[in-house]
């Protein structure tokens, strides 16, 4: 049986949203620790996560929100044996969906647990994407999302990972937890009444992904240097074409 | 002097750089997580190595860290950055830990880790800057902590129509006590005289104990301003820090 939960918390703009979150979180007894990792220079998201009892950091890259170095800025921060993260922006969470994610962990279960929430994916990710990393990582084909706005696992998930610092950090999180033969689990949230909050995933997003899969599989020694180069060329063009 | 210096941001051969010339005798020690980056960086700089989980004491236990005089925590993650403080400063007692910083708006998270000098590269973009695209602004330099000053230049343009001389600058903040004023030329010349009425181009610099910095271009800024009020009649009621 595991304990101490650590709640971080990625924020944009959403105050308020962060307080319910911090609100919400305090509540639950196995959250020992609340981390808000700010993705923006608004000082309004740090005055309210401090008054509320929240350790809060800004992500170090300063500029614009970096999913990879906000997810790994927190995790630094924490001291949980379980960490979760919660997107502040989704918009849905109540104790129910927390424990949702989080308790499965704790019964021993699973080891990482990954909120999804079917007919949000993205098309273009499905298409592209998908088939690229089924065929390095074919051990990640049953995962329908590479996305999740809340999700949970072991410390020891994150403590191996090769941190990504952009839109590929989840991916490269799966790889490795299949790598170490850990137990991944996703968890249909959405029931009638949760509406959640759109990824707005770019054609820079999709990239991200790309170069993620492709640069791993290249130092996983799957690929030559030429390869990977053609390949990010190609999936380059096709990116340009399926958006235009 | 042994010397720990941890992470792989696009400053640590800076800092690696620094080191070996005040102290090319020192004996450094380089840790990075990937053990590819560390032998890299060693055999560059010629200094020994480590690699391993970052926050793992035990990592720093077998390069004696407890022996170490110096440690810079040069982490591409501040939150990264701040854990390595406290266990250098905790664990392992090291006389005086750096660190650089990546997100300036980090530095109160920083300050309370005793971190004994944080070094923050924007400001140094910022003054540049500022320097840069204006005149007639006080720009603060930013200098180490460790010195115990502040430093603040202006390049005064328009104002000199105002006919202002280096005494009364300094009349302005005769009751700060030791705060020294100067200007720079144009031509890179020091000058020194009370009597100097300042032209186009002309650097003033101030220097004050620390903290003391602010107060100072405060009084001098609210003078000039009296100044203009003075010689023109126009109140602009702005005050430009």
């Amino acid at each position: 049986m595991v304990s101490l939960i650590s709640l971080i918390i990625l924020a944009s703009n959403d105050v308020k949203s962060v307080s319910k979150l911090i609100k919400i979180a305090k509540r639950i007894r196995d959250i020992r620790e609340i981390i808000v990792v700010s993705q923006v220079s608004n000082r309004d998201i740090y005055d309210t996560a401090k008054r509320l009892g929240a350790e809060v950091i800004y992500q170090s890259f300063h500029g614009y929100p970096r999913r990879g170095v906000s997810m790994r800025d927190g995790f630094y921060l924490s001291t949980g044996e379980v960490i979760m993260y919660v997107d502040a922006d989704l918009g849905v969470v109540d104790e129910k969906i927390l424990s949702e994610i989080y308790s499965p962990i704790l019964s021993g279960e699973a080891d990482y647990v990954r909120g999804v929430f079917p007919g949000v994916s993205s098309k273009l990710i499905n298409e592209i994407v998908k088939h690229l990393a089924d065929h390095f990582y074919p051990e990640i084909a049953k995962i329908s999302h590479y996305f999740s706005k809340i999700q949970a696992g072991l410390r020891k998930i994150f403590e191996n990972t090769e941190w990504d610092l952009g839109w590929g950090v989840e991916l490269l999180i799966l790889i490795n937890t299949f790598k170490y033969g850990l137990r991944v689990v996703e968890k249909d949230l959405s029931l009638k009444g949760r509406e959640v909050k759109l990824f707005e995933i770019g054609s820079d997003a999709i990239y991200e992904l790309i170069e993620t899969i492709v640069k791993k599989a290249l130092r996983d020694k799957k690929i030559t240097g030429d390869e990977a180069e053609e390949l990010l060329n190609k999936y380059r063009l096709l990116i340009k074409e399926k958006i235009s | 002097m042994r010397y720990i210096v941890v992470g792989s941001s696009s400053y640590v051969s800076f800092v690696l750089n620094a080191i070996k010339e005040v102290d090319p005798r020192g004996v450094i020690f380089y840790i990075d997580r990937s053990q590819e980056i560390s032998k890299m960086i060693a055999s560059q700089f010629n200094i020994n190595y480590a690699y391993g989980d970052l926050l793992d004491p035990s990592v720093y236990q077998r390069i004696n860290a407890d022996m170490a005089d110096v440690a810079i925590a040069a982490t591409d993650s501040d939150a990264l950055n701040i854990r390595l403080i406290e266990l250098f400063k905790k664990v392992f007692s090291i006389p005086r830990v750096a660190t650089i910083i990546n997100n300036p708006m980090n530095i109160s998270e920083y300050l309370r880790t005793g971190v004994d000098l944080i070094i923050n590269p924007t400001a140094t973009i910022e003054s540049m800057m500022k320097a840069f695209i204006s005149s007639d602004r006080w720009i603060k330099s930013s200098t180490p902590e460790l010195f115990g000053l502040d430093v603040y230049l202006n390049r005064f343009v328009k104002e000199t129509a105002l006919g202002i001389t280096l005494s009364y600058i300094r009349d302005a903040i005769k009751d700060l006590g030791d705060v020294l004023v100067f200007v720079v030329s144009r031509e890179g010349k020091i000058i020194r005289d009370p009597l100097y009425e300042l032209v186009e181009g002309d650097s003033v610099v101030v220097v004050t104990p620390r903290g003391l910095g602010e107060e100072a271009i405060k009084r001098i800024t609210r003078s000039i301003e009296r100044l203009k009020v003075l010689r023109t009649g126009v109140d602009t009621g702005i005050t430009r820090i």
